[in-house]
């Protein structure tokens, strides 16, 4: 039973990384209808510049701080320079244009840092967590927290404020919307800057639990993290959370109770299953073309 | 290390070759009893040419400048030793079989090289070694582990590092007889040639032993996760963990193991070499741990040869370079001792060598591969130390 407990809280723990990154998936392809295959590489860019920060001796706060700054400007220039010319363009050039990114950020990084992994200085230190016999680390339940209030406060902001009410409005119809007065181009760009800056958020968590960095940290959690995505709904807030806390708890479970070589097998299976047959994802809606 | 990269890389290429291989083998053991005696290097016993090829640009650029180089430090030790003015033609094969292959044609017909230390990779070794039929010309590796390399290659083929079952048995015994452990767990990476091969040679000679394989748990190459495999480790009682995976990952699995209370001591092979450099601030968890290796840092047989190459080149010297230097110089000894040029006189001094370097004693069993003391490094104070028992 033990056992069964430990296996269910490092399906949680992975399980909120990839939620967290799939926010930001989630976002992007909300409102510009993008899947940002860029977006993993992003969390790759946070975590380094969380990483140069510190070596520089700045606190970890700072560094979080600057880090995600950092990205969310990041995320802006990325949409202004290679999306924003191609809005017109069929879906299929953006993706491209996106994977181009991808490869990009990682290029570039492996000039400037090397290909050589390094190790990350943690700073989640807190005192773990005892319950009875389980023993939870602290970067296990900052992880699900951090990814729970972010969820909240996300499907707050899209809710509830003007600008996020523009953003849902973007979503459904581009064009009434700015017949309406709304500034597309601000707000897409606010998008990709809110989807990057928790990319950062998540790539700081991910290097906290694994503290390693390499350039290419990001493309595995990323595809990952777009399979929850898929799984949840895309476009869902809600969705990408349960997406992949769900994905989290298979990989956890099969390595636990089938086989640690099926983990991959199994987890595409169910992508495959699910497209087949809900294609929409757990809470995606069902939304007729427009012709 | 990346030892399974190359023999993944190499692996379309080599079956290529095999291929031409089989086509070939008929006509060049034939040819090889017409010309092998007859093949000579070029000049005398005071001036003739050593050839080193490895892949010194690319990807593996690290191992080939490793060999390369410190095939000329021992060339360039030995002339100040002797008074003599042997040179050595380096080549660069950019990890390539195609380009191995021509590179030896050029070093048996235009350098007429004595003999070749190389190559670095497997599957440039492998093309090499079968081409070599034809002339019978020495041949040390100092590096390349595909078991097929002395197996299929000629009697002057040798090989002067262990092959990747070699060591995982190495390690199986000094478990079972020096650390005296016998319920192991393994945790290896199901993508990986290197990983797989060490895991099976393991389990083989660790239950042939007597010991028990408790539990073997896979993960894959992208995996950074290990906690739900762990998991599972940490509920049987074991009493050593077995972690065949290149650095980068070992020190993770370490951390995680460490974390879920797993206390049982880790054992590894030689791709632990570098992970005290990513282990950050905290070694805690690969403290103790103990791995197979060419040499330890703090063995005094190798402080010379470390400051020497690095005030040379710059950088420091691996266990590729060590292996490359022992190499060379026993090539040397043996070209010196036989007292000729010829191919064949020097092939049999190889065999008969009794060579005595900076990594001990080296000598070379009837299939050509290495006969020498394993050395295995304990970290301790997040220092590689060599494990001596009774400490």
């Amino acid at each position: 039973m033990n056992q069964f407990f430990m296996q269910l809280i490092n399906g949680l723990n992975i399980g909120s990384i990839y939620a967290l990154i799939a926010l930001g998936y989630t976002m992007v392809y909300g409102i510009a209808k993008l899947i940002n295959f860029a977006h993993g590489d992003v969390i790759m860019v946070g975590a380094y510049v969380s990483f140069v920060c510190m070596n520089m001796g700045l606190p970890w706060w700072l560094a979080v701080i600057i880090s995600i700054v950092a990205c969310a400007l990041l995320g802006i220039l990325m949409e202004k320079i290679a999306y924003k010319p191609l809005r017109k363009a069929s879906r299929i050039s953006l993706l491209i244009t996106a994977i181009g990114i991808s490869y990009l950020l990682q290029n570039a990084f492996q000039l400037i840092f090397g290909a050589n992994p390094q190790p990350y200085p943690s700073f989640i230190t807190l005192p773990a967590l005892k319950i009875g016999v389980i023993t939870i680390q602290s970067n296990y339940y900052v992880t699900f927290i951090v990814s729970v209030v972010l969820m909240i406060l996300l499907t707050l902001f899209t809710n509830k404020t003007t600008m996020g009410k523009a953003m849902r409005a973007v979503s459904e119809d581009e064009g009434a919307a700015k017949l309406m007065g709304i500034n597309v181009d601000t707000t897409i760009s606010l998008t990709f800057g809110i989807g990057c800056a928790l990319a950062a958020i998540a790539g700081i968590l991910y290097t906290n639990c694994y503290p390693m960095i390499n350039p290419t940290l990001g493309s595995l959690p990323g595809i990952k993290a777009f399979i929850a995505a898929v799984l949840g709904g895309i476009g869902s807030i809600p969705g990408a959370v349960i997406g992949g806390f769900i994905l989290g708890m298979v990989e956890a479970m099969t390595r636990a109770y089938i086989s640690s070589q099926l983990t991959d097998t199994i987890v595409f299976t169910i992508l495959i299953l699910m497209l087949v047959f809900k294609p929409a994802g757990i809470l995606g809606k069902n939304v007729k073309e427009k012709v | 290390m990346g030892f399974s990269k190359w023999m993944k890389g190499g692996l379309a290429a080599l079956m290529a070759v095999s291929l031409a291989a089989c086509e070939s083998a008929e006509g060049s053991s034939q040819a090889a009893s017409n010309a092998s005696s007859d093949y000579e290097g070029a000049g005398d016993l005071k001036s003739y040419t050593i050839g080193t090829l490895g892949p010194t640009t690319g990807d593996y650029a690290v191992y080939g400048l490793a060999v390369t180089n410190a095939v000329k430090l021992a060339v360039e030790d030995y002339n100040a030793e002797h008074g003599t003015d042997i040179k050595v033609d380096v080549q660069d094969s950019q990890g390539d079989q195609t380009q191995a292959l021509n590179i030896y044609n050029k070093f048996i017909s235009d350098t007429k090289v004595a003999g070749i230390v190389g190559g670095t990779v497997s599957g440039e070794t492998y093309a090499i070694a079968i081409q070599s039929a034809e002339t019978g010309i020495p041949i040390i590796t100092p590096s390349g582990t595909a078991a097929n390399i002395t197996n299929e290659g000629g009697p002057n083929v040798f090989r002067a590092c262990y092959t990747d079952p070699q060591q995982a048995e190495q390690v199986a015994d000094f478990t079972y007889d020096t650390l005296n452990l016998r319920k192991a767990a393994i945790i290896y990476n199901s993508d990986d040639d290197y990983s797989t091969g060490l895991t099976e040679a393991f389990t083989k000679e660790f239950e042939s032993k007597g010991g028990t394989v408790v539990l073997s748990e896979a993960f894959s190459t992208a995996d950074q996760d290990f906690s739900s495999q762990l998991t599972k480790i940490s509920a049987q009682d074991i009493d050593v963990l077995f972690v065949p995976n290149y650095y980068e990952k070992d020190v993770q699995i370490a951390k995680q193991a460490r974390n879920l209370g797993i206390s049982a001591q880790i054992v590894g092979a030689d791709g632990w070499d570098g992970v005290v450099s990513v282990a950050g601030n905290d070694s805690s968890a690969v403290e103790g741990a103990i791995f197979i290796n060419q040499y330890s840092p703090d063995m005094d047989s190798v402080q010379d040869i470390m400051k020497e190459y690095k005030e040379r080149f710059g950088t420091d010297i691996n266990s590729f370079g060590i292996n490359a230097y022992d190499s060379t110089k026993l090539m040397l000894e043996a070209i010196e001792k036989a007292g000729s040029l010829k191919a064949s006189d020097i092939v049999k001094a190889i065999k008969d060598s009794n060579y005595s370097g900076i990594l001990g004693h080296l000598s070379f069993d009837d299939n050509g591969d290495p006969i020498k003391d394993p050395v295995f490094v304990e970290i301790k104070n997040g220092n590689y130390t060599k494990f001596t028992s009774g400490n």
